[in-house]
């Protein structure tokens, strides 16, 4: 049985401490970096694993705190990395939800304070992922992209003469071309 | 003191987890390593030795790694234990054989390995550095 599959299994080691495991995962994730043990899949694993086994009891405080913290930073790291675009396809439809949701992925792409690093070409190619993989039957369950919140969004935070605004409409169809007309 | 606890004036648990409380982690270091050296014999090369007969140093010392092995907030302890050269036992230490004689699972095994990466010893740092690797994630 590897590290893995114990640190997710709560009956194995099932008396250790919150300090003795966050003793562990400090040493294991941040203090010994530098001999590259493990990479950034395995460091993700390694948390995923700890969060399994608290899936059915509460965390303890300082494990539950330092793996937050990790994910938190890998998260920003590879945010930074990633293109706007998939950042969309690695949340799904619920990255537009709500308006709160798409602002959450502007914000993860450093939209802030009208601080814009975005272009025209990166909210396009979020539109056409959306447009292109848009379920109308799941859109009836609100389980698919929703275009409005999107471009409300996007007019509000990247491009304010988003002509977006003016086809706020029942009709989602519209709300594509209005969205792909603005930007060319 | 030390004397004592060896000579065997001082043999119940009670006695020597005091005697180890009032002096610091020194009393325990020493005591693990003399655990070591006596069962070496029976760690690697897989029979009762001289110095313990009857395997019961053995069976002390795998309980005490075993504890050891469950709390890394102690395991310099280890490490300290593990950092001489003499006698001749800790000379290129089979780190993976002593473990698999205890019988340490996989997160025991990391627990111990992590400690050795603190070492001053360059070969134990490398043995530490390698064994998380080998068989901690199983995802290499």
């Amino acid at each position: 049985m590897n590290v893995l599959e114990i640190l997710s299994d709560p009956t194995r080691h099932p008396n250790m401490e919150d300090e003795e495991l966050y003793t562990f995962l400090n040493q294991f994730l941040v203090k010994h970096k530098s001999f590259n043990i493990l990479n950034t899949a395995q460091e993700a694993a390694v948390c995923t694993a700890v969060k399994r086994r608290y899936q059915t009891s509460p965390p303890p405080p300082k494990t539950r705190d330092f793996v937050n913290k990790l994910d938190q930073q890998r998260t920003f790291e590879e945010d930074k990395k990633a293109s706007f675009v998939d950042l969309f396809k690695r949340a799904g439809w619920t990255a537009t939800a709500s308006p709160e949701a798409v602002k959450e992925m502007f914000r993860r792409k450093g939209v802030i304070n009208g601080n814009v690093p975005l272009t025209d070409g990166d909210v396009l190619a979020v539109i056409k992922l959306m447009s292109t993989t848009f379920s109308d039957f799941d859109a009836r369950q609100d389980q698919s992209w929703n275009p409005e919140n999107f471009g409300k969004v996007a007019a509000q935070l990247v491009r304010p003469s988003f002509i977006f605004s003016r086809f706020i409409t029942n009709d989602r169809c519209q709300i594509w071309i209005g969205m792909l007309c603005s930007l060319n | 003191m030390l004397l004592y606890i060896f000579c065997g004036k001082h043999t119940d648990e009670k006695t020597i987890a005091q005697l180890e409380e009032e002096s610091g982690p020194e009393v325990f270091v020493t005591k693990l390593r003399r655990f070591i050296e006596m069962s070496a014999t029976r760690i690697f090369q897989g029979r009762n030795g001289p110095q313990d007969p009857k395997g019961l140093v053995f069976r002390y010392l795998t309980d005490e790694i075993k504890t050891v092995a469950n709390t890394p907030t102690g395991t310099f302890r280890f490490r300290d234990a593990l950092s001489v050269d003499q006698p001749a036992v800790f000379k290129n230490f089979d780190f993976e054989l002593f473990c698999d004689q205890m019988g340490l699972d996989g997160l025991e095994k990391s627990i111990l390995a992590l400690s050795l990466l603190d070492s001053s010893k360059s070969d134990l740092q490398q043995k530490g550095s390698l064994h998380p690797h080998l068989f901690s994630c199983g995802l290499s």
